[in-house]
């Protein structure tokens, strides 16, 4: 997979290129508008993009994306956490609106399933060990046998298994989960709440417990011993 | 005490003092005149008598009597006296002159004129009157014309007071003083006017200032976020580099959420949130209670939902949304092990009633930003206070009491 970062802040942008590159991915970065604009062609699978850059709005990153009828998956990333503009980026024709500041797993969630979205139309199962889910019809199987979670469950389960063999911070959980607009201070109770419901499903229905607790910073999902 | 009333007192206080003064004055003058006169009319009457025995005297009795009495000069003296003419009438005033002279074989005549005061008292106690009588309408109807003419001069001034007192920074009002064709208050409005363009273009510069500072911490936020990401990942951490890491991230995780809370806050001050829709706020609490139900189940809290009527309000939805959130998370994060939460929604009203442990600090600070109990390191301490500034813009009247361990919060809204 091809990604395209466009962010002029170079520490933001070393970090999510390391990133995107230790899950295998190819990733290239521009610093500027023009750069930006110079370089997108029909092979980057999808641009992460900040609107804020020194010589212009990101937004015509967009704009010329659809004008050129490309299929290419487009994540806004953006310091302004206003409706206005999160819509207007959505309307223009990007996939997904991510508020700095925002967590890796985050990104790399946003990403796997804006992959999905671009590329299977969302009908292709993700499949983990005994797990399998099938993202089009919400639904999760375990050794074939279909288990019954709620959608708050759901979420998790999918995050944690784009997010396998991560460490990832109850914050980072808790940001994911809330997903409303002013829906902060979602609290690590509630985190551990849905965590313990979601392992006790698992675990009654034959699943081998991935859940792994992790002291002090957060969770990791892996079969890893 | 007004102004108008102090002026006033003032007035008449003087007045009354001035008065007095000057009716004594005048009463005394007139006895002096009065008795000047009839000094006169008995001295008259005296020559009278010694030039022709009193013929055609009518107005005094003069009795004249020889007295054994060796005299050098003449004498005489005025009194006032009192005399009872047979013994069932009354007493009566006179004035009386005394003239003495002497004559030659050593003897002395002695005149006594006397002249009944009777008619000339009447005139001063007449006098007198009209003396009090008159300055007191005259003070009266300058009281009351001064007084109208104040007050229709400070009408200027006292819609002043209720505009200022009225004043809002938050509010997008100008304050738009009267005009005044006295100098002063016209000069007291313009340096109000003034004042009031300066304080809003000061407080608009600190609202943008703190906004941009907001979304400028964001992206500096993301990047040590995106740092401490990579190093938590590490497989080779020691136990201790982990806590470290993770006392990192969760101040860091702090940071960025009070930054989150702060551009909210920012917005609602700058009124972001104005479009407004009708909201069925029964619906928004089921729904509102729905997405915590996990967090409820798991303090085993027991949440009865009362309706007592249909509660309709016109207001932006995402504000409802937020308000109603924080108020149930603040009840379910501040209530005890299988406690309770009651809500009770009525037309215009909207009760939360919850179980929980004893408030420490006044309850008045209740909606003050970063006031927080100990006990709950998580909190930020400043929900209560965007629940605050969300009623203020939407007209809805909090207000918070606490008995023994029962915390209740209730709005009102308006009709």
């Amino acid at each position: 997979m091809k990604i395209l970062v466009v962010e002029d802040e170079p520490q933001l942008a070393q970090s999510i290129q390391q990133f995107i590159s230790s899950q295998g991915h190819s990733c290239e970065l521009a610093p500027t508008l023009s750069d930006a604009l110079h370089r997108i062609d029909n092979l980057f699978d999808i641009i992460v993009l900040d609107l804020n850059l020194p010589d212009g709005n990101g937004l015509e990153v967009v704009k010329k994306v659809k004008q050129n009828n490309m299929l290419t998956g487009i994540i806004i990333l953006s310091a302004r956490n206003s409706l206005e503009h999160k819509i207007e980026g959505l309307e223009l024709g990007a996939d997904d609106y991510l508020t700095k500041p925002f967590q890796m797993a985050e990104l790399n969630a946003r990403l796997k399933s804006l992959v999905r979205r671009v590329h299977f139309n969302g009908e292709e199962n993700i499949v983990f060990n005994e797990l399998e889910i099938s993202p089009g019809q919400l639904l999760v199987k375990v050794k074939g046998r279909v288990i019954d979670l709620t959608k708050k469950e759901y979420d998790l389960l999918v995050y944690f298994i784009a997010n396998k063999n991560r460490v990832l911070t109850k914050t980072g959980i808790g940001e994911h989960m809330s997903k409303d607009f002013m829906d902060y201070g979602f609290t690590d109770d509630l985190i551990y709440s849905h965590i313990k419901n979601l392992r006790k499903k698992l675990i009654k229905s034959g699943c081998a417990d991935y859940i792994k607790n992790v002291y002090g910073v957060g969770y990791k999902f892996t079969d890893a011993p | 005490m007004k102004l108008l009333t102090k002026t006033g007192l003032n007035f008449i206080s003087a007045s009354i003092f001035f008065f007095f003064i000057g009716s004594l004055g005048g009463y005394y003058f007139i006895r002096y005149a009065v008795n000047k006169m009839f000094n006169n009319e008995l001295l008259e009457a005296q020559q009278m008598v010694e030039a022709n025995g009193g013929a055609g005297l009518s107005y005094a009795d003069v009795h004249v009597d020889t007295l054994n009495l060796r005299l050098d000069t003449k004498q005489y003296a005025f009194t006032d006296t009192v005399m009872q003419y047979g013994a069932d009438s009354n007493y009566e005033f006179y004035r009386m002159l005394r003239y003495r002279r002497p004559i030659n074989n050593g003897q002395t005549v002695q005149y006594t004129v006397i002249r009944s005061t009777a008619p000339s008292d009447l005139m001063v106690m007449k006098f007198t009157l009209m003396l009090a009588v008159f300055p007191v309408i005259f003070f009266l109807i300058l009281y009351l014309v001064n007084r109208a003419s104040i007050k229709y001069s400070l009408s200027v001034f006292y819609d002043t007071i209720s505009k200022l007192r009225s004043f809002d920074v938050n509010k997008d009002n100008r304050l738009d003083l009267m005009t005044s064709d006295i100098d002063e208050f016209e000069q007291l409005n313009e340096v109000f006017n003034a004042m009031e363009r300066k304080i809003k273009e000061d407080y608009e510069r600190l609202k943008e200032y703190t906004e941009n500072t907001s979304h400028e911490l964001q992206t500096p936020l993301a990047i040590i976020n995106a740092r401490l990401d990579e190093l938590i990942q590490a497989d080779n951490l020691h136990e201790e580099q982990v806590k470290n890491l993770a006392g990192l991230i969760e101040t860091t995780n702090r940071l960025s959420k009070i930054n989150q809370a702060l551009i909210f806050l920012a917005k609602l001050d700058n009124r972001v949130f104005s479009e407004a829709e009708e909201l069925d706020f029964i619906a928004l609490v089921q729904k509102e209670l729905n997405n915590l139900d996990v967090l409820i189940a798991d303090k085993q809290l027991a949440v009865k939902v009362e309706s007592k009527g249909g509660l309709q309000v016109t207001m932006n939805t995402s504000l409802a949304h937020t308000l109603i959130q924080n108020l149930l998370k603040n009840a379910i994060r501040h209530n005890v092990q299988g406690g309770y939460i009651h809500i009770v929604i009525e037309e215009y009203q909207l009760r939360i009633s919850n179980s929980g442990v004893t408030l420490k600090h006044a309850p008045e600070k209740m909606f003050s930003r970063f006031r927080k109990s100990s006990q709950h390191p998580q909190s930020l301490g400043i929900g209560l206070s965007i629940v605050k500034r969300i009623c203020d813009i939407s007209d809805i009247a909090i207000s918070y009491k606490h008995k023994d361990n029962e915390h209740i919060i209730q709005l009102l809204f308006n009709k």
